[in-house]
């Protein structure tokens, strides 16, 4: 138990949802960049891994004890993020300075896997989990402001 | 075939003697209850009455005391919680320890008011 | 000094259940801020049943006709109300509800609704709380 824990929860999703609108905004940003900064391909899509602070297991254990309560969860992080290994799209435009100059796919761009109906999506969904992470704290906050005029007559 | 005859020489039996019931268990032996898990039987605890027969007025008072005194080290205990390890306490815990304080501390001293009022007009009679 | 009348038993249930309410907004909390991570399970909490379960065994053996005469204290006693000072708010994760294709089952409509409930139910609580104190000490202002 404690005054500010479920506080604590409901902010970790909030800096996981902001993380994940960045990541969308990074990616919208790049649709369409053909060079890397490192010079080695086309921007690739970044994706971000999640995971809830207190790993459980995915399925119900049978050899999990009946009686043993869990705990309440922490919260959820972001574990890595990484780049989507999809493949990439090809453009054809043999004018381009990035277009492949040997081989079969001759004169084709490769042009970042960035879908933009994807990552409006994910914007949704993120703002969405924002919205409901900051409700959850305005109520924490009010039960605590209620809490506090127990001794008032 | 040899048969091992140091089992019967070794083991002592209990045998039942006329007059007294043939217990559970010898003599001595103190059966413990393990309990591993919270919802099994275990040993019971004897019923307390709610209301413990105390010896004296005095006693009953002095028990009193020292649970109103109580009550008060308990409510300090968690506001000091509250400065050096807030996330240990809860909001509603910290200010219900200090409102049964206050309402204890308060009706003591209502009771010892009206004790004193009682003895100081029953002195004044004459 | 009271605790075994009525008045400070409904005092002590009320205390007991603004913490499950408080545990209970942890773990609504948790399932909402891990609302789209994948193979995440969202978790409950029981508590009311367990109260109502012990408050009626409570009643159950008062009515009970059969006396029981047990003649040593290391026999087992049956007929033996559930104590309610015992009972601790449990969390149970919920494998049954239905599964998103990312194995996420979180209901986050259902969570918010949820929660909505659990902060009107302390206040509630709150307020009652709040209200017997005030009674209390106006029965005691006016008795001096």
């Amino acid at each position: 138990m404690g005054m500010y824990n479920s506080i604590n929860i409901s902010s970790t999703g909030l800096s996981a949802q902001r993380l994940r609108m960045d990541v969308v905004s990074n990616n919208i940003a790049n649709a369409t960049t053909t060079r890397n900064a490192n010079g080695d391909g086309p921007f690739r899509r970044d994706r971000v891994i999640m995971t809830p602070m207190n790993l459980r297991t995915r399925w119900k254990s049978p050899l999990y004890p009946f009686g043993l309560s869990p705990g309440e969860g922490k919260g959820v992080k972001v574990m890595k993020i990484e780049k989507d290994m999809t493949p990439l799209r090809l453009v054809y435009d043999p004018t381009h300075p990035d277009s492949i100059q040997i081989g079969p796919k001759q004169g084709y761009v490769e042009m970042p896997n960035v879908n933009i109906v994807t990552e409006m999506t994910d914007m949704i969904s993120a703002s969405r989990s924002y919205e409901a992470n900051v409700q959850m704290i305005n109520g924490s906050k009010a039960m605590i402001n209620k809490a506090m005029e127990i001794g008032r007559a | 075939m040899e048969i091992d005859k140091s089992f019967f020489n070794n083991t002592t039996y209990w045998t039942h003697e006329p007059g007294k019931s043939f217990g559970l268990r010898p003599e001595g032996d103190n059966v413990n209850v393990n309990r591993t898990d919270d919802r099994h039987y275990g040993k019971i605890n004897p019923a307390v009455s709610p209301d413990d027969i105390a010896g004296t007025f005095g006693s009953v008072l002095k028990k009193a005391f020292e649970e109103v005194n109580d009550q008060q080290v308990v409510a300090d205990e968690m506001t000091q919680k509250l400065v050096y390890d807030p996330n240990s306490v809860d909001v509603h815990d910290v200010m219900i320890s200090a409102e049964k304080a206050r309402m204890s501390l308060t009706f003591t001293k209502t009771m010892a008011d009206g004790f004193i009022r009682a003895y100081r007009e029953l002195t004044s009679l004459r | 000094m009271f605790e075994k009348t009525h008045f400070m038993k409904t005092q002590d249930l009320l205390h007991r259940g603004m913490n499950a309410s408080v545990t209970r907004r942890k773990v609504l909390s948790d399932n909402i801020a891990n609302v789209d991570v994948p193979h995440f399970k969202r978790s409950e909490l029981v508590f009311e049943s367990m109260i109502q379960r012990a408050l009626e065994s409570e009643k159950i053996e008062k009515e009970k006709a059969v006396p029981t005469k047990i003649s040593s204290d290391k026999h087992f006693e049956f007929f033996k109300p559930l104590d309610y000072t015992e009972l601790q708010p449990k969390v149970n994760i919920d494998y049954l509800t239905t599964v998103r294709a990312d194995g996420n089952n979180v209901d986050i409509e259902k969570e918010m609704v949820d929660s909505t409930q659990n902060q009107m139910t302390y206040m509630l609580l709150v307020e009652r709380l709040n209200q017997n104190n005030r009674l209390m000490m106006q029965m005691m202002r006016s008795g001096s």
